[in-house]
């Protein structure tokens, strides 16, 4: 009877894997390839470098607008998209469970070489974007209010580069000393040769690093893998192990990134990862600084109780995970 | 008296000057040009460049194709709805609230509401026909309303039947009023469907995609988000015009 159960285990996963279009020529089990991904574009896209050439997978450069699309009525399979935004979706009903987190933290607090005694002091002009959000909490869980007098809040992370490139901030027209700026924009930004702040500015702390210290070791979580309740659990394992062998495969070898999303042009490139290829080779050849992995949320569940207590949220209930 | 009137090219020619000066008057009194406002030879360079790649007509096809989408659903509705209005007083007060909605409504609320109802790639086509319908609706009830009622009483004194009347005096007489309707809409459509793809923020093909991604990679060089603009702009003149010549054949024909 056992050996007859395996054998039905073995044959029903052979018969979903020759389901898959872009993997049926291989015998290796998968997951259908009509599921439908949306990630954000930026840092948590270049997981799915694989994908460039996928009908099914889609990025979109507003987050809120991934959140929007978790409901019962959506067709996407996959939604990537910032763990506290994902988990307040889910404690509102959206039919979405969390899987895994597989961005750990892109900050950066970057210096525009301004600031003529090179330390973050009160009084210094710090420009942080989203005000209330992410950026703006982790900030203050940092380092508290004491800066508060000299803070300047912009929109988004590409309001922080105009600060950060210019030295400036141009809706105040202040001169900037610092700003809290993330991957891989961060990277652009210091290397573009036309910014008035070229060869000055540089990065002044790391924030993973100020928060692992501040934490006791935790990690920063960022974006996570949120899955459809609806999907088949064989298929829905099969597309995470399928998805971490990715990210790992690609952080020890970035050339398989740039490989990837070279099945693009420059400009679809820019448009649908939000940065080339070239960049996310560099970014994540160069130290992982878009802090690419893959961390089963069950298994990181006290992390990610830690990181949204900033927001003010509750523990997480068990039931909201992938088991 | 007669009206003082300069020749057309001319004035068109003064038109495009004066945008030029005040462009390069904003231009050059910014420090920081390329983040800013870009002067307009950078911006025809870049335009250029962008032209030159396959990427860029892919996004006008798709924009352009939205819009066509968007605008046929649109005028085949506005067409038999208002006929239906035009003809049916009852219809006509019944549609009133909905237009009214329809018209007053934010435009960017509209664009959320449909992310969610239609997904992102399908949200951009419903704004295009919400904003556009309430246009050419009224241009044909307009047109319809306008009739001079004693040729209709004359028709069905002749024996016209309700098809006839439609045939013969109610479409002939509210094509002008379609051709205005459209020629205004049209161009609202084109900055319409352009803006709804930035908002649903999705970013496969589209001119609103294009701009976006452009934002995103380099936040400091506004140089292309002007020169897709530019593109767009040229891109909803050429559709007006095709439309104006499409129109003045259609006149010669009559």
């Amino acid at each position: 009877m056992k050996k007859q159960i395996v054998l039905l285990t073995i044959l029903s996963s052979m018969l979903v894997g020759c389901g898959g279009g872009s993997n049926s020529e291989s015998s290796t089990p998968s997951y259908p390839s009509s599921w439908n991904i949306v990630t954000p574009t930026g840092a948590p896209a270049i997981a799915f470098y694989n994908h460039a050439k996928n009908p099914h997978f889609t990025t979109n450069s507003t987050p809120s607008n991934i959140v929007a699309m978790m409901n019962s009525q959506s067709d996407k399979e996959v939604v990537v998209i910032d763990t506290v935004s994902g988990i307040k979706a889910i404690n509102k009903g959206a039919p979405y469970k969390l899987a895994s987190t597989i961005t750990l933290g892109n900050f950066y607090i970057a210096a525009t070489g301004n600031d003529d005694d090179g330390v973050m002091n009160e009084g210094d002009t710090i420009v942080l974007f989203g005000q209330n959000q992410t950026p703006d909490l982790i900030f203050h869980y940092l380092y508290g209010d004491k800066f508060d007098a000299s803070i300047e809040y912009v929109t988004a992370v590409s309001n922080a580069a105009q600060c950060l490139a210019s030295g400036k901030n141009i809706i105040t027209s202040s001169t900037v000393d610092y700003v809290f700026v993330a991957q891989p924009v961060l990277f652009a930004t210091l290397n573009n040769q036309s910014a008035p702040t070229y060869g000055k500015s540089s990065v002044y702390a790391d924030v993973q690093e100020l928060y692992k210290e501040k934490s006791g070791g935790k990690s920063m979580i960022q974006a996570s893998v949120f899955v459809k309740d609806s999907v088949n659990e064989t298929e829905r394992g099969l597309f995470l192990d399928k998805l971490k062998s990715d990210i790992e495969n690609g952080i020890a070898n970035p050339d398989l990134i740039k490989a990837g999303m070279d099945e693009l042009s420059e400009e679809e490139q820019s448009s649908i990862y939000g940065i080339k290829s070239t960049v996310a080779k560099a970014v994540v050849g160069n130290g992982n600084t878009v802090g690419l992995g893959y961390v089963k949320a069950k298994e990181n569940k006290a992390a990610i109780d830690a990181f949204i207590s900033l927001f003010g949220m509750e523990p997480t209930n068990e039931e909201i995970f992938v088991k | 008296m007669r009206k003082f009137s300069l020749n057309k090219y001319l004035e068109a020619i003064t038109g495009i000057v004066l945008v030029l000066v005040i462009w390069l008057a904003i231009s050059f009194s910014i420090d920081e040009r390329t983040m800013v406002f870009p002067d307009p030879w950078k911006t025809v360079e870049e335009s250029f460049r962008l032209l030159g790649t396959s990427y860029t007509w892919s996004c006008i096809g798709f924009t352009l194709l939205r819009v066509v989408i968007g605008f046929a659903i649109s005028f085949a509705l506005a067409l038999v709805l208002g006929i239906l209005a035009g003809n049916i007083s009852f219809i006509r007060g019944a549609f009133k609230p909905i237009l009214s909605v329809l018209k007053s409504i934010p435009t960017a609320a509209l664009v959320f509401m449909f992310l969610v109802l239609v997904g992102a790639r399908r949200a951009p086509v419903m704004m295009v026909v919400l904003i556009s319908f309430p246009i050419l609706y009224e241009a044909v009830v307009t047109g319809i309303q306008n009739i001079d009622e004693s040729v209709m009483m004359a028709a069905r004194v002749d024996g016209a039947s309700g098809i006839k009347l439609l045939g013969n005096i109610e479409l002939p007489n509210i094509g002008s009023y379609l051709a205005v309707g459209v020629a205004s809409s049209l161009g609202l459509s084109f900055k319409i469907e352009i803006m709804a793809e930035i908002l649903t923020g999705d970013t496969k093909n589209g001119l609103g995609s294009a701009i976006l991604a452009a934002q995103r990679n380099d936040p400091t060089n506004m140089v292309p988000i002007f020169a897709y603009s530019l593109i767009a702009i040229l891109m909803s003149a050429l559709v007006s015009f095709s439309l104006l010549l499409f129109k003045k054949y259609v006149l010669r024909l009559k």
